[in-house]
């Protein structure tokens, strides 16, 4: 009688591992939806552009595009190294000293990695570029003056943002926290007692980060490089911002621009989209090989407590180059828009009797293009986010303690970071102008491209999200008489609400100061703020574009702020 | 006699890895009677936790059955499972396993919450059983504002609340320091004789296993060596595996000269009359003897005890005892005594051991 009951009860909990639960079948059919979503614009796109792929090779090699496509691919790998090398070497020495050193960055070795979110790319590139521009840059014009008093006059410059060394360094700088945050997790998995080994076998400092330090940590570094280059090819406010004004194309802008010219060159458009696609795949793959675990021996537990190295008066440098580095991502784009949008014309001799808040009137009230872009921009921002973390905090809850689905789930949810969002772009404005999906011009295809974009980010939130609940805390409710669904609903999801909201906000924020697959999806039908502000920017409406700028800066720095105080209590709680 | 509260019969858990398959139960059969404290005990990977955790519904065996207070809660043969939840019984972890979002008064409500009580009923009861573990006044506080070992005497109420008379404790004590592990061993033995709960307790502490027992089962990768009481595994172990994982044990080998009523040894330090012996062993068969150090002595040797010689390499000095390294012809052994002895290091002794106290395995060549 008892076996009778029990022998129920087997089939429906689960006897074998994988056995679908309506549930877990909504789950898993979510989850294929996101891979069509991927898979399925690009396959069309190859499929139905294919004779003019076929041509563009002809074009590339020895047409009209013969001449331009090596330049392209010259600028791309010239910004990519740079910014990349520029990134190593600012990330990694904040990393050491914020890790290693007695100048423990505090406060703003937190801010550091998350200064792409404080202030979005496409912010930051603009506000660069009216502090630095070489007639009215905001910037420039005082140190004119100030070059003056020695006799040296000029009209231009001192500095040039629309230049190959301005993009460069503007790329660079947003790649630093990529860098920053590799190099950082790995000196923290570093056991001390390596380091402290050497210097007791009679190593100074110095020798025992070049000796002991700097080779166990060689994966992290390879690994950095290849974010930044995987990164840096797929950026594109930076140069849609300041390449323009520089006459220097790179890869992602130079596809735009083929969709964008008339008659639309698709060919060598998505040709070149696959060839990106290509280069960044392998790129993945080579990360994936070196960042295998258990090569390295230096990498053991964690919670280390080790001495830091003295830095002596070196140590105001480092705090020098941290501030000096929050200056830049930050607090001078920020002032520079501030002035730009207070002004009635830009102009860089501030008249500050004339300054006026009609730039953010008109932006938020008057104008229909800016207004609507804002509330396309939140809208989708909130339905994206709240979609992604929905389902991807489902997954990872509801397979913490499966091992098998989680792996399947957690490769499908990775699978659309590895798409550089102008390949995403592309696939989707050619897939989605025809038969049977015609949306092109909507805020549908707008909504899906973001799933698709954010999707990662929401996973990985997610994943460790869950991971930080202890697979104890629900076996002990299990045991307390609690059903599966019922510790999802009590234990597990009210433990991991803070590591779910601070996901939820890390993909509105993504989402509401997206840039390129706006530029590529978005129009006057479907404005969203990341196309609005490369349009005002282009046709010259300064003083609304910083602005607008500022709102969204206004907006991802609050949510970040809110971000940063859930997780912290969150990790109080968890902790104490 | 009335029916063991649990029955394990035959249970096989076999854990697949990309190496290959690791056989962490293997045929593993145990009753826990009403009332009864058992310890399951071993090294780490012997599959006394995977055991556990079984009984528990956490992990679901390949093959055997389970039955709880006579309902049948798994069997392969019949494709029961019943989940944790309805299996009627509490459990302790090593974590404690507190949830850090509620506070103790709702951690330990929670359970009763779950079978339907009201809340007022289920706060009266989760204040008694905070009351019984000495938290009375702790109820509106948060898990990270205990101690650890408050968080486990909450752990311990939340187990006994809902009154299932079954504990299955996972290593509850080893993340406590010495002194509070202490305490709480006496703690649980009293709540023990008060609510008289049967539990099934898991620990690689000998010491721990030894106080709180009634029965100790010995494992060993995967089956259980030995069932017994404390004093039957400690004095009487019937494999040198439990005899040396109890307690500490001089082993050397030997060969059986002649089988009597003692047991004679050949051995490289002379013939040795041995008392503890399986009727199995024949003359000229290769033997392991064992011994416990604290068995051993250097003076006031017995009648009819075995005499054997050796140089003392080292005392160390360990407060309530004193630790004497002797090199044998046989190997190194240890003696320990409760008092100084009167030879120094690098002089001869003379060690005398019981015959009782000497037990002979057979020793595979």
């Amino acid at each position: 009688m008892s076996a009778a009951a029990g022998a129920s009860t087997a089939n429906r909990s689960r006897v074998s591992r994988l056995k679908l639960t309506p549930f877990s079948t909504v789950l898993w059919l979510l989850l294929l939806a996101i891979v069509v979503l991927v898979v399925y614009p690009l396959g069309i796109a190859i499929v139905y552009e294919f004779e003019n792929i076929v041509k563009s090779f002809g074009e590339i090699m020895n047409g009209p595009l013969s001449r331009t496509v090596p330049t392209v691919l010259w600028n791309t790998a010239i910004v990519v190294f740079g910014a990349t090398f520029f990134a190593l070497l600012v990330g990694s020495i904040l990393a050491w000293v914020n890790e290693r050193s007695d100048a423990s960055l505090g406060f703003i070795g937190q801010l550091l990695p998350l200064c792409a979110l404080i202030v979005p790319p496409i912010a930051g590139v603009i506000g660069w570029a009216v502090l630095l521009d070489p007639r009215a840059g905001l910037l420039n014009f005082p140190l004119r003056q100030f070059l003056e008093l020695f006799g040296i006059t000029s009209r231009v410059g001192p500095f040039n943002i629309y230049t190959m060394t301005g993009l460069v360094l503007i790329t660079g700088l947003y790649t630093v926290p990529y860098v920053f945050l590799v190099v950082s997790a790995a000196l923290q998995r570093v056991d001390p007692a390596m380091e402290e080994a050497s210097r007791t076998s009679r190593a100074g400092p110095l020798k025992t980060m070049m000796r002991v330090t700097l080779p166990a940590i060689k994966p992290a570094f390879a690994a950095a490089i290849l974010l930044g280059f995987i990164s840096g090819v797929s950026l594109f406010s930076v140069p849609a911002v300041l390449g323009g004004g520089a006459r220097i194309d790179v890869i992602s802008v130079f596809i735009f621009r083929l969709l964008q010219a008339y008659p639309a060159q698709t060919g060598p458009a998505i040709t070149l989209s696959i060839g990106l696609l290509v280069m960044v795949q392998i790129m993945l793959l080579l990360q994936n090989l070196i960042a295998q675990p258990g090569r390295n021996a230096a990498i053991s537990g964690k919670g280390f407590r080790h001495t830091p190295v003295r830095l002596g008066k070196l140590r105001w440098l480092a705090y020098a180059l941290a501030v000096l580095y929050l200056f830049a991502t930050s607090v001078l784009p920020i002032l520079g828009l501030l002035l730009v949008s207070l002004q009635p014309f830009w102009t860089p001799a501030v008249n500050f009797a004339t300054l006026t808040l009609a730039n953010f009137n008109f932006v938020l009230f008057e104008n229909r293009q800016t207004v609507s872009a804002l509330i396309n921009s939140l809208t989708l921002g909130f339905i994206v986010a709240s979609f992604n973390m929905l389902v991807t905090g489902a997954i990872a809850l509801h397979f913490n303690r499966n091992g098998v689905a989680r792996r399947i789930a957690d490769i499908f949810t990775a699978l659309p970071a590895t798409i550089p969002h102008t390949v995403i772009g592309v696939a989707f404005i050619l897939a989605f102008s025809r038969e049977p999906i015609r949306i092109y011009g909507t805020t549908t295809i707008l909504l899906l491209a973001y799933i698709v974009m954010t999707i990662s980010y929401a996973a990985r939130a997610s994943a460790s999200a869950a991971a930080s609940i202890g697979t104890e805390l629900a076996e002990a409710s299990r045991v307390s008489k609690a059903s599966d669904l019922r510790t999802l609903w009590k234990i597990s999801l009210p433990l991991a609400m803070p590591g779910l909201v601070a996901g939820w906000i890390m993909v509105f924020v993504h989402t509401v100061g997206e840039v390129t697959a706006s530029a590529f999806l978005s129009g006057t039908h479907n404005p969203v703020i990341g196309r609005v502000l490369l349009d005002l920017w282009n046709f010259g409406n300064f003083p609304q574009v910083a602005a607008l700028a500022l709102i969204i800066t206004a907006i991802s720095t609050t949510l970040v702020g809110i971000m940063l105080f859930i997780t912290r209590r969150g990790q109080r709680t968890a902790t104490s | 006699m009335t029916s063991p509260r649990v029955s394990v019969r035959n249970l096989t858990k076999i854990y697949k890895t990309k190496r290959g398959s690791h056989v962490a139960l293997d045929n593993v059969s145990l009753d826990i009677d009403a009332g009864e404290f058992v310890v399951l005990l071993g090294p780490s990977g012997c599959g006394k936790t995977t055991l556990l955790r079984c009984i528990a519904g956490l992990e679901e065996p390949d093959a055997g059955e389970i039955i709880i207070d006579g309902k049948l809660v798994f069997s392969s043969e019949k494709g029961v499972y019943v989940p944790p939840e309805r299996r009627d019984l509490s459990m302790v972890f090593q974590s404690y396993a507190l949830w850090p979002h509620l506070s103790v008064l709702d951690n330990v409500v929670y359970p009763l919450r779950n079978t339907g009580k009201s809340s007022a009923d289920a706060a009266v009861l989760a204040k008694e059983a905070l009351a019984k573990v000495g938290l009375a006044d702790y109820s509106a506080r948060f898990p990270g504002q205990l101690s650890g070992g408050q968080q486990q005497r909450v752990a311990l109420a939340r187990a006994i609340v809902s009154g299932d008379g079954l504990i299955l404790f996972d290593e509850p004590l080893s993340n406590l320091d010495a002194k509070v592990r202490e305490r709480l061993r006496l703690e649980l033995l009293s709540l023990q004789s008060q609510i008289n709960f049967s539990a099934v307790y898991v620990t690689h502490d000998q010491i721990e296993a030894l106080a709180l027992a009634d029965r100790i089962a010995v494992m060993d990768v995967g089956r259980i060596a030995q069932v017994g009481s404390p004093e039957q595994i400690y004095d009487y172990p019937n494999s040198r595996y439990v005899a040396d994982f109890i307690g500490s044990a001089n082993e050397f080998a030997g060969t059986v000269k002649n089988v009597g009523d003692v047991l004679t040894v050949e051995t490289a330090i002379g013939e040795l009359e041995v008392g503890n012996f399986h009727s199995d062993l024949v003359a000229g068969q290769p033997v392991w003897l064992v011994m416990r150090p604290e068995h051993c002595t250097f003076d006031g040797i017995g009648e009819g005890h075995n005499r054997f010689t050796g140089t003392l390499v080292r005392t160390l000095y360990l407060g309530a005892s004193r630790q004497h390294f002797v090199e044998t012809a046989a190997g190194e052994l240890v003696v320990t005594t409760q008092t100084p002895i009167a030879v120094g290091e690098k002089e001869r002794v003379t060690i005398g051991c019981a015959p009782q106290r000497i037990h002979a395995f057979p020793r595979e060549v």
